[in-house]
């Protein structure tokens, strides 16, 4: 009865450590102490506490909601991966996270958050790749829902990484895509002081934090549940973490990219996973296992 | 009567032999975009701030309140007819939402007067235009080969052709998806945050609900 | 909004979260419910702790 409650305040503190594990690896890699591990937890708690408002510029409604939608989202998000509901619904609420960015980027009027929510639209284009991975996931498994796809990989010891791997890729991709201080993060870019989240202080950005965890826990074991199966939770809890640390790794050796990098570098690998797909389905096909 | 991969419609709405209905996974497309469309009724836009450039000076500008009006207008309509595109059952209804979507786009935006931005309108309002024609193109190939419209009658009886799903599938990629959605950017930089946004809700909430009908039907 | 307004608001989002996310697994429908009630019952307790004075001046919005 309290799983779904405990899960939901464990997940947020188990997004935030994730996130300060990000930090102190880039930083480790990078030849400096970096932050404790607990600083993005001491950082919502300090900015749920600090002086907050909205600013005069700002629309004052849009502005409020929209933070409270990106923390309703990914709590809904969280609900999806836990009761291993459609795939398709996360793939939705995933989308939804790039108007969370358009609409906290435009609401404020400042011009730094308008240039990350201009730029965010161009990052859109992670949705390719995304939607290239559920095509091949349905492709193999027949099935959209989280929970038969984890539970079969279990049934028939055949772990989805190994026979779509390009598909886990695209997903890798879309993990990378939305960490922070990564090569795609060209929203948050420091030439834009914050990007999208600059002018959202304060209990605002608490807010913000919280929605951000909760979004790299489910990304993370969604991840584990569609690539590897349905894992115990102890494993479950190692595979993420070697997941982040792996993402921390290319996040501290590659530069930021250009708008114009990201898309392509999206859409060649989107067109890569299409063209597997296609000789798989040929194959499939023509060897009478599908009809 | 309706077999779909996800599970019996949790509601139906029937016109005739147009049904409207939601699902579980429609009902969260929904959701979202009546609370956009709410919050483009109730929300003021917000003042753009810009540098003087060359200097560190910034100024404020006042959107002016019949530009408001309009591109409030103009959202709520897009919003609902997003509304309607995720709420039909009918395959040609839902091509005509989203022409009626990409249209409602351009307008948004076509009453701001910034050259860069109705530049940037006028080539995605070309590419929303191209893009009816295979979103036509597919609904009319599944009428023709399988002789009804209606998504739960599709579901049932026959798959309809891969060609006609794939037409419809670029057609709602050019409403607005990558990668047909360059001009989006530029748009982005029209003052106007709630109605803006609602560019890219329904844009992006077509597509979820064009990814649902090409499952299904 | 007065201080003591966002306070009470705040604890009654809270509690209804807390009840749906306890009923959530019995009734999946209550999801709809925890996800509207927890970010309202953190915003609440945002605004009343960032109140300055009693009532009147919470959202403020101002700089």
């Amino acid at each position: 009865m309290i799983a779904f409650l405990l899960l939901l305040i464990i997940a947020v503190f188990a997004g935030l450590l994730l996130h300060g594990l990000h930090r102190k690896v880039i930083a480790r890699i990078q030849s400096r102490p970096g932050p404790p591990v607990w600083q993005e937890i001491l950082h919502t708690l300090k900015f749920s506490f600090k002086q907050t408002w909205i600013p005069r510029t700002a629309s004052q409604v849009m502005y409020v909601a929209i933070v409270l939608i990106a923390v309703g989202i990914w709590i809904a998000a969280l609900w999806v991966v836990w009761t291993g509901a459609s795939l398709l619904i996360l793939f939705a609420l995933y989308m939804l996270h790039k108007i969370i960015e358009h609409g906290t980027g435009l609401s404020s009027g400042s011009p730094y958050t308008k240039f990350g929510a201009i730029r965010s639209v161009m990052s859109a284009a992670a949705e390719l790749p995304l939607l290239a991975t559920v095509a091949i996931v349905y492709l193999f498994w027949r099935t959209l829902s989280i929970g038969e796809i984890a539970a079969f990989q279990i049934e028939t010891q055949t772990p989805t990484i190994l026979i779509a791997f390009p598909a886990a890729v695209s997903l890798y991709l879309i993990i990378l895509s939305k960490a922070h201080y990564g090569p795609f993060s060209v929203i948050e870019a420091k030439e834009l002081v914050s990007g999208y989240w600059t002018e959202h202080f304060g209990g605002w950005r608490a807010l913000l934090n919280i929605a951000m965890g909760l979004k790299t826990v489910v990304l993370l074991s969604a991840f584990v549940l569609l690539f590897i199966g349905a894992v115990p939770w102890w494993l479950m809890i190692i595979l993420m973490t070697i997941l982040m640390i792996s993402v921390s790794f290319i996040c501290a050796v590659t530069p930021m990219l250009t708008p114009y990098q990201v898309v392509t570098i999206q859409t060649i690998w989107t067109v890569v996973v299409l063209l597997y797909a296609a000789v798989v389905w040929i194959v499939l096909y023509a060897g009478g296992i599908l009809v | 009567m309706f077999e779909q991969i996800f599970e019996q419609p949790l509601f139906t709405l029937p016109f005739g032999d147009i049904v409207h209905y939601l699902s579980g996974y429609t009902v969260v497309l929904f959701a979202f975009a009546a609370m956009f469309v709410i919050l483009a009724v109730i929300s003021l836009p917000e003042k753009p701030v810009d540098i003087v450039f060359g200097t560190d000076g910034y100024y404020t500008k006042e959107i002016p309140v019949d530009l408001m009006k309009f591109q409030r207008f103009m959202a709520i309509a897009c919003g609902i007819a997003t509304i309607g595109a995720i709420t039909t059952g009918d395959v040609f209804n839902f091509t005509l939402f989203a022409a009626f979507i990409g249209i409602l786009n351009i307008g948004i935006v076509a009453a701001v007067k910034n050259k860069h931005v109705l530049d940037a309108a006028f080539s995605y309002g070309l590419v929303v235009m191209m893009a009816t024609v295979p979103l036509f193109a597919g609904a009319a190939i599944i009428a023709a080969t399988c002789g009804t419209l209606s998504i739960g009658e599709l579901a049932v009886t026959g798959a309809a052709p891969l060609v006609a799903r794939l037409l419809i599938l670029v057609g709602v990629l050019g409403e607005g998806m990558a990668p047909f959605y360059i001009g989006k950017a530029e748009i982005t930089r029209a003052p106007g945050a709630p109605y803006i946004l609602m560019i890219h809700v329904s844009s992006l909430l077509l597509f979820l609900r064009a990814v649902e009908i090409l499952l299904t039907v | 909004m007065k201080k003591s307004t966002a306070l009470a608001l705040g604890i009654l989002f809270a509690a209804i979260a807390i009840v749906a996310a306890l009923f959530v697994a019995q009734i999946p429908a209550l999801i709809a419910v925890v996800v509207i009630s927890v970010p309202a019952a953190l915003a609440s307790l945002i605004y009343w702790w960032c109140a300055g004075t009693k009532d009147g001046d919470i959202p403020f919005v101002g700089y």
